[in-house]
């Protein structure tokens, strides 16, 4: 399979502090890929990385064979990649409908914004009931919801999510990862951090565990649903 | 009966006021709201689109009308470079740092003027605008009626922009997190510079009314920087539309001192305007300021 995205031994981190270690992985197209492992095992340092906000020391990030690394950004997205960050983060004073418009930057997304979000509301009617209303006022899940619709207004190819269902309550959270494979399914490619492995690993072609800043294991999602570390240490049983 | 009839040009006479008073300090609630930078240059920027006027009317013979998209574009012009090539090196500093480097260009602003243009008062001679409407006892400038009307369209127009259009949508963005902005392929810089620019241009336009009614010189600038932070007080620190409500705060309570106390009070009513309700509505008149 041709890798869509494509990370090389890389070193990453904050200040004196190093998260990142030669962590190296793979997101073919059109696949589901996931990331396990602990809180501050380095899963969202990982993400940060790859769209910029965090500077490489080492090693290097490829999207579709180019090297994206020392790209800012919003040069970065614009290669055709949509992230649905950590918390969400919608824009509170905007309402649903602006937040969503505002996904559209790029010019392809722009020409293409009315079908897409036609696209969106089918896969989320519960935004298009309340368009007009401050993003400020939607409950944890709603907000999800809409940053994940924000995320597909840029007509992405690769599609990054760092804990979606985080704080969820467990109907929302298959709701949010049954999305996720309906996503997929349309074309997208997703690599995706998710804590809550009995939903996501059965969705994903492939899955990563990150511990300590390390890929310690990398197997198909379902075969690391029976692995026993995975089975003690995020399972619990 | 003498009595009433002044107190209501001297209303009159506010909210004519006021509607400039709107204008010249929108662009600093804008900047303000969007990049956090406080422009102590703002006033300045006044200053040049007076001045811009001022020279396109009475050496070029350029209508006075015409002006105003001239100044707009002057300024913006000038307002974009600042940003991107000056201001957004302060990015992620102190308040403090935006200020003292606004207070360096506005030094910069007004002793370029006093060199090239020196220090004389100058007025814009406008046949036209000389008249003035006479509605039964009461009396209105034409000038001011304009800069008024035109002064109050530009707030409506900036207002309709931001939330209309897919710029507006950007600076909005931008303001509330100008990371996750990124995030979606915007630029935060250049958003930065257009809402500089954006800012300016509608200062300079405001520069541009006040030199139809009102003399230019270089140091006029720092009058509209006080005012201007007084309008945005009063109307809410954040909240654009706010500035109407300021600048009708201002520019009545500065019409009513020069009817009943002294005309040369206009500085000092603003600081009392600022004292009263800082101390009594820090969010402003309509209670709608972003409380910090």
């Amino acid at each position: 399979m041709k890798p869509i995205l494509r990370v090389e031994a890389l070193d990453a981190g904050y200040g004196a502090l190093q998260v990142l270690w030669g962590v190296s992985l793979e997101v073919g197209e059109g696949e589901v890929v996931s990331l396990i492992g602990p809180n501050g095992a380095g899963k969202t340092t990982l993400i940060k990385a790859i769209v910029g906000l965090v500077r490489s020391r080492g090693g290097g990030i490829f999207f579709r064979g180019r090297r994206i690394d020392r790209l800012a950004p919003e040069e970065i997205v614009r290669q055709g990649i949509a992230v649905v960050p950590e918390g969400a983060r919608v824009f509170p004073e905007m309402t649903i409908l602006d937040n969503l418009r505002i996904g559209a930057v790029v010019p392809r997304a722009r020409a293409r914004q009315a079908e897409t979000l036609a696209a969106v509301f089918a896969l989320f009617p519960r935004l298009e009931e309340r368009t007009r209303q401050l993003a400020r006022t939607l409950s944890g899940g709603e907000r999800q919801m809409l940053a994940i619709g924000r995320a597909l207004m840029a007509c992405p190819e690769l599609l990054l999510l760092d804990e979606p269902s985080l704080g969820l309550q467990p109907t929302l959270v298959k709701l949010i990862i049954e999305t996720i494979h309906r996503i997929n399914e349309q074309g997208i490619t997703v690599f995706l951090i998710e804590q809550n492995v009995h939903f996501s690993l059965p969705i994903s072609h492939r899955a990563y565990v990150l511990e300590q800043g390390r890929i310690v294991l990398a197997d198909a999602g379902t075969a690391l649903l029976q692995n026993p570390h995975v089975r003690v240490t995020y399972l619990g049983v | 009966m003498t009595l009433l009839a002044d107190l209501v040009q001297t209303l009159i006479n506010g909210i004519l006021q006021a509607g400039v008073y709107a204008a010249a300090a929108v662009g600093l609630s804008l900047i303000f709201g969007v990049s956090g930078i406080l422009n102590a240059a703002h006033g300045e920027l006044v200053m040049l689109g007076a001045f811009a006027t001022y020279w396109l009317v009475s050496a070029a013979g350029v209508d006075p009308f015409l002006t105003l998209p001239i100044s707009f574009a002057l300024l913006f012009a000038l307002g974009y470079l600042l940003q991107y090539f000056i201001l957004n090196r302060t990015l992620g500093s102190p308040l403090l740092l935006s200020l003292l480097v606004t207070f360096g260009i506005s030094l910069i602003l007004v002793n370029t003027a006093l060199r090239l243009w020196s220090a004389d008062y100058r007025l814009v001679r406008i046949a036209y605008f000389e008249r003035s409407l006479i509605l039964g006892p009461f009396i209105i400038p034409l000038s001011r009626l304009v800069a008024c009307a035109v002064g109050v369209g530009m707030v409506v127009g900036l207002t309709g922009l931001l939330q209309r259009t897919h710029l507006g949508r950007m600076i909005r963005a931008t303001a509330q997190d100008w990371e996750m902005a990124r995030l979606l392929g915007v630029s935060h810089r250049m958003i930065y510079a257009v809402t500089f620019g954006l800012g300016a241009g509608i200062s300079g336009v405001a520069g541009s009314l006040i030199a139809f009614y009102a003399p230019v010189e270089p140091y006029m600038g720092l009058t509209y920087t006080l005012f201007a932070f007084s309008v945005v007080v009063l109307g809410g620190l954040g909240y654009i539309p706010g500035v109407v409500w300021g600048g009708l705060a201002l520019g009545i309570a500065q019409a009513l001192t020069e009817t009943y106390l002294e005309s040369g009070l206009s500085l000092l009513v603003a600081f009392f305007l600022l004292y009263l309700i800082l101390r009594f509505m820090p969010a402003g008149i309509m209670g709608k300021g972003r409380l910090e």
